[in-house]
């Protein structure tokens, strides 16, 4: 089965092919064609699993290009953690496939939004399956390209095409180091095949420097896809694509690419001290930054999509502490309960017609299935055990604990107090309480099996995924990561900490305490707190400011460059010639008759000649050739010039 | 030495359907019939074809007609590049030609002598017949870029180019005369042996003026900067077509002169000109990204973008590796079609809307999803974003560049790439995140829409196979490369 792992990617392909040349033009419906193939697919990812976990690595490639003496290749890899990441993205993306299918009906737009979706699910498992980096990066493309797509999906509102924009640009600010990363290596090493890159590694055939460079840079393409500080202020723009799309992208798949991209490099990253410091440092610091703003958001979408940019700092705290275990376990529970939360918002969104949390309010009264499924995604995000995300974070946890630095372990164990709060507020205002607005209560209705469905497989799967890394059955997930090493790399066993777990479970229990308190019980007033915040809740809620320093930064600035030296372009030229005549006929008149009468008839004689060209040139109204020229022979004459200075 | 017709043939015929156009043209020209006006059209595709299809007659390798005409698997490559572009030109002309008024006969048959130049320009390594190549290139497009008499921007554009065109001449022939007082021979291969003869002594110093020379006269052409100017009004003012030609076949023209003149005449110089070059590289890419990003007009913003691909072709000669010349032909290719791709969508919407605003572009994914789809692929192209062609060609010098040492010159191309992001997807925006205009919502299930859509229909006819030829190339110079890659590193096995 292993080695059909490929046909799992193509599979989606084919159905992409299929939606835009026979269902598409015929203004049939595609929908079925794309969950088919999905299914199809994650029932060959379950397959691929279960094989490489019982140990099975293998792959296959062939010759995609051949320059100068060196080869370049196309083809696929697997191992436990491609296993693990295929059926993950298979499962949501079914799901999420499933869930549009009510989401979405009577979309203007429902047909070209299953070919993207059928699209974007094609390159996320061709991202997983590439061999080398230069597939990688190609399939890296190829998601943000579907992305930017679905983001804009409801272009009709300025503000959803300008959010598609920000995200793709945004994140290829990443890429810029990622690509130079990708050629720094290859400078390096002379291949791009990553069992090839871990061998040089592991020889010791490239510098401390070079390592520290390279890995450097490929996580700033990871700190672009995966929204981290400071290229994460994409994502919370990012929600306004379908909700759906939010899920399955924005939470579990595409915006984890970063994590899987630093896990698949884990030889790489782990032999640079520095470039680990970076990664759990930028990690536990934005898990920390995005959750104090996640506090404070009126949009249900928006608390989500700060809790994302949070728990993927997470996973990069887990994998820069040195454990690729953590990072890729948290990796695995977040895209579950993630996707999970994202849906059964979708759900509420769906029934209510509004993302606002301040609109909504009783819904557990009408809505008892979504409810449900989203307390569960809300107490496994906030690692009440024995739901998967408890035994995720406490891995990460005990990384941060195990690695020396205890700032970035108590930013880790705060931001799960944070956690435990902003998702106990998010539970309570939409779906306990009295309901604030009593129109759209009354609107609010569960979804039939469309919607069911796929919240109540995601929630059996928020709930008990957690259970492959736990303790209780012997830490199976630590032993499927062993594989995937090269040999010559061993994973850091962690000694489990009680005073660790302690402090995760109580840092859960408090904040969904104090959440409950000042949101359910009502003991502290919610505008008392905002008062005696003060400032600090206007800079949360302007999200420190940054959007609006990168806006002046770098867009304002770029567009004015580039308007001044299109300017310079048409008129400023101009001006210099005209400048340089009225230089001449002053000096003209400032010298003798001689001097005069050569000048001015030099002068003269070029303004004839000008004069009889712009007869010609008149009715095409331009005086600007002359100029151009005039840069022409400058530009001649100023290379000759710096000639003559190195005869000199 | 050898005289041998057989190695003109495509010339030949190329002038010969010429004058065919010319002569058809005066039968067919008084009547006002629609289908009429088509023939001078179709004279001239079919003769191209038949130029190109007389390629496989290829005679070999070798020099002929006193040294003048070279043939070998560089000049067979130009060969196959110039008519390829000739012909996806022509299929772009016919609706455009016919619908602005343009006199088709002279239309066509100088885009026909045009292509004749370039291919010489390509086919010497003797510097007159270069020049004599690329005059008769010049000379031709300044008339086809002022062919919409009516239109003060296409006169305007004439005048510029044959202005600045002129001047650029004077210091090509200044500069080969430079040379040949040097080393008394216009012919490459002498030149550069009798160059080598004059390392250290006090005449090195005009050569080196004579390189600036040359590279101001071919930089002119290639719109590298500071000689870049007339880029941005002449492909605005010119006919769509002739933008698409200028870009694709002139740009590839005057690099095969450049790749000749530098690689073939002054290697032994090359201490001087790499830096040189690089640096002009550089700045040609930057500022032609940077600006385009304020540009309102997709055939300036086009203009523009030409620019920072000079720049982009430019590095391959400067690093001067077998490995980056053969990159460097190997991103012409990608451009040519990248580029006649995009303009055949220009054409196309132009034609539908009138005018070729950026703002033109809005809902044209709604409108005719299939273009809006090639158009969105020829961007990625340019931008460099896999899996197009422009990927692969960049990802070549890159390669070539990591190999000779140059990676902080592909850590600036990548900057730059990034760079013109914002403007080609800014028109990617515009097609598929923006509603259509109502205006050019056609009426679909009315009887004047069906007409509207048999119009269209019928326009299509040379535009639509030019589309699907294009995205066809550029979606396989991308995914399966490995022939091409072949080809153009034989081709610079000099």
């Amino acid at each position: 089965m292993a080695e059909l792992a490929w046909v799992a990617a193509a599979l989606p392909f084919f159905s992409f092919l299929i939606q835009v040349f026979i269902t598409g033009p015929t203004r049939r419906r595609g929908d079925w064609v794309g969950i088919i193939a999905t299914a199809a697919s994650f029932i060959l990812s379950i397959g691929v699993l279960l094989e490489t976990t019982a140990g099975v690595r293998t792959g296959s490639s062939f010759l995609w290009a051949t320059m100068g003496d060196r080869t370049f290749r196309f083809g696929y890899h697997v191992d436990a953690l491609t296993g693990v990441m295929l059926v993950v993205v298979a499962l949501v993306s079914l799901m999420v496939h499933l869930f549009s299918l009510g989401y979405m009906e009577g979309d203007v737009r429902y047909g070209r939004y299953y070919t993207i979706l059928s699209l974007f699910t094609f390159s996320m498992l061709g991202l997983l399956l590439a061999d080398n980096f230069l597939q990688l990066f190609v399939f890296w493309e190829l998601v943000g390209l579907c992305s930017f797509l679905l983001i804009g999906h409801w272009y009709e509102e300025k503000a959803n095409s300008n959010a598609a924009m920000k995200a793709f640009l945004t994140t290829r600010v990443g890429d810029i180091g990622m690509a130079i990363g990708i050629f720094l290596l290859y400078s390096a090493t002379g291949t791009l095949q990553f069992e090839e890159v871990w061998h040089s590694v592991s020889a010791g055939l490239l510098t401390p420097a070079t390592i520290t460079a390279v890995s450097l840079l490929l996580f700033a393409g990871a700190v672009g896809k995966s929204a981290q500080f400071p290229l994460h202020v994409w994502l919370p723009d990012a929600m306004a694509g379908p909700t759906p799309v939010s899920a399955l992208i924005h939470a579990a798949t595409m915006v984890a690419a970063g994590v899987y991209l630093v896990a698949r490099s884990f030889p790489l990253f782990s032999a640079s001290p520095t470039a680990m410091y970076w990664v759990a440092a930028i990690g536990g610091f934005t898990a920390f930054f995005a959750a104090t703003i996640a506090l404070v958001q009126e949009d249900i979408k928006k608390v989500l999509a700060y809790s994302t940019i949070s728990q993927l700092g997470y996973m990069f705290l887990g994998l820069g502490s040195g454990s690729l275990v953590a990072g890729t376990f948290h990796l695995m529970t977040q895209a579950f309960f993630k996707s999970l939360l994202f849906l059964a918002s979708g759900s509420v969104i769906h029934a209510l017609h509004t993302q606002n949390l301040h609109e909504m309010g009783g819904l557990y009264r009408r809505m008892r299935w979504t409810a449900w499924t989203w307390i569960i995604g809300s107490l496994a995000m906030a690692g009440v055990p024995p739901l998967s995300g408890f035994w995720s974070k406490d891995e990460v946890l005990l990384a941060a604990y195990h690695s020396g630095r205890p700032l970035l372990f108590w930013l880790g164990l705060i931001t799960a107090l944070l956690t435990a709060f902003y998702i106990t507020r998010a539970t309570w205002l939409a779906f306990f309480g009295r309901p604030r607005d009593e129109e759209k209560f009354r609107h609010a209705h569960e979804g039939d099996w469309r919607f069911k469905l796929p919240l109540g497989v995601l929630a059996i799967m928020a709930a008990f995924s957690g259970f492959v890394g736990s303790s209780w059955f012997g830490h199976p997930f630590t032993h499927w990561m062993e594989t995937t090493l090269p040999s010559g790399f061993h994973l850091v066993e962690l000694e489990p900490a009680g005073i660790v777990q302690l402090l995760a479970l109580a840092a859960a229990v408090l904040g969904i305490l104090l959440g409950w308190l000042v949101y359910g019980a009502g003991v502290v007033s919610r505008s008392a707190l905002i008062r005696a915040a003060g400032p600090v809740y206007t800079l949360l809620k302007r999200k420190y400011y940054l959007d609006e320093l990168y806006g002046w930064l770098f867009v304002r600035t770029t567009v004015a460059l580039s308007w001044v030296v299109s300017v310079f372009d048409r008129y400023i030229v101009d001006g210099i010639v005209n400048l340089i005549a009225w230089f001449s006929t002053q000096l003209s008149f400032a010298t003798g008759d001689f001097d005069r009468s050569v000048i001015d008839g030099a002068v003269n004689g070029v303004g004839a000649a000008f004069s009889a060209g712009s007869q010609v040139l008149r009715r095409a109204q331009t005086g600007y050739v002359g100029a151009y020229l005039l840069v022409l022979l400058g530009a001649m004459a100023a290379g000759l010039l710096v000639l003559a200075f190195i005869v000199d | 030495m050898e005289r041998n017709i057989l190695v003109l043939l495509p010339q030949l015929v190329l002038i010969a359907t010429s004058f065919l156009v010319l002569a058809v043209d005066l039968r067919t020209g008084d009547r006002k019939n629609r289908e009429a006006e088509l023939i001078p059209w179709l004279v001239a595709l079919l003769g191209t074809v038949a130029a190109l299809v007389t390629l496989p007659l290829w005679v070999g390798q070798g020099e002929f007609w006193g040294r003048m005409w070279q043939s070998d698997r560089f000049s067979l490559f130009f060969q196959v590049l110039v008519f390829s572009v000739m012909i996806l030109v022509l299929l772009e002309s016919a609706e455009y030609v016919r619908s602005r008024e343009i006199q088709s006969g002279v239309f066509y048959a100088l885009i026909l002598l045009a292509g004749v130049g370039m291919t010489m320009m390509a086919s010497s390594r003797e510097l007159l017949t270069i020049y004599v190549g690329l005059e008769l290139m010049s000379v031709s497009f300044y008339a086809l870029v002022g062919m919409m008499k009516n239109d003060d921007r296409s006169n305007e554009a004439a005048i510029k180019y044959y202005l600045l065109g002129a001047a650029s001449s004077a210091v090509l022939l200044f500069g080969i005369s430079l040379l040949f007082g040097l080393t008394g021979s216009t012919y490459l291969p002498e030149i550069s042996s009798k160059l080598s003869g004059l390392q250290g002594t006090a005449a090195l110093p005009v050569a080196w003026a004579a390189v600036l020379l040359l590279f101001v006269a071919l930089g002119f052409k290639v719109a590298a900067v500071p000689f870049h100017m007339w880029t941005p009004d002449t492909y605005q003012g010119a006919p769509t077509p002739v933008t698409a030609y200028l870009a694709a076949g002139s740009k590839a023209a005057a690099f095969a002169a450049l790749i000749r003149a530098f690689s073939l005449g002054l290697p032994t110089l090359a201490d001087l000109w790499q830096p040189a070059l690089t640096a002009v590289a550089v700045a040609t890419m930057t500022y032609g990204n940077v600006v385009a990003l304020s540009q309102t007009d997709v055939k300036r913003m086009m203009g523009y973008s030409s620019i920072a691909h000079a720049g982009y072709v430019l590095t391959g000669l400067a690093i001067f590796t077998p490995e980056s010349l053969s990159a460097t032909l190997y991103y012409l290719l990608a451009y040519a079609f990248t580029n006649l791709g995009v303009f055949a969508v220009i054409v196309l919407v132009a034609g539908r809307r009138g005018n070729e605003e950026i703002s033109s572009f809005r809902g044209l994914g709604q409108i005719s999803p299939a273009y809006a789809a090639a158009l969105t692929l020829f961007f990625l192209s340019l931008v460099g974003i896999p899996p197009t062609a422009g990927f692969l060609g960049k990802f070549y010098l890159f390669f070539a560049m990591i190999e000779a040492d140059y990676t902080w010159l592909a850590v600036v191309m990548v900057i730059n790439s990034v760079i013109s992001l914002p403007y080609y997807y800014n028109v990617v925006r515009q097609m598929w995140l923006e509603p259509p205009e109502e205006a050019n919502v056609l009426p679909a299930g009315t009887a004047a829409g069906q007409t509207a859509a048999t119009i269209a229909h019928r326009a299509l006819l040379g535009i639509g196979p030019a589309v699907a030829v294009t995205a066809l190339a550029v979606l396989l110079l991308g995914l399966y490369p490995q022939p091409f890659i072949e080809w153009v590193r034989q081709v610079t096995l000099l």
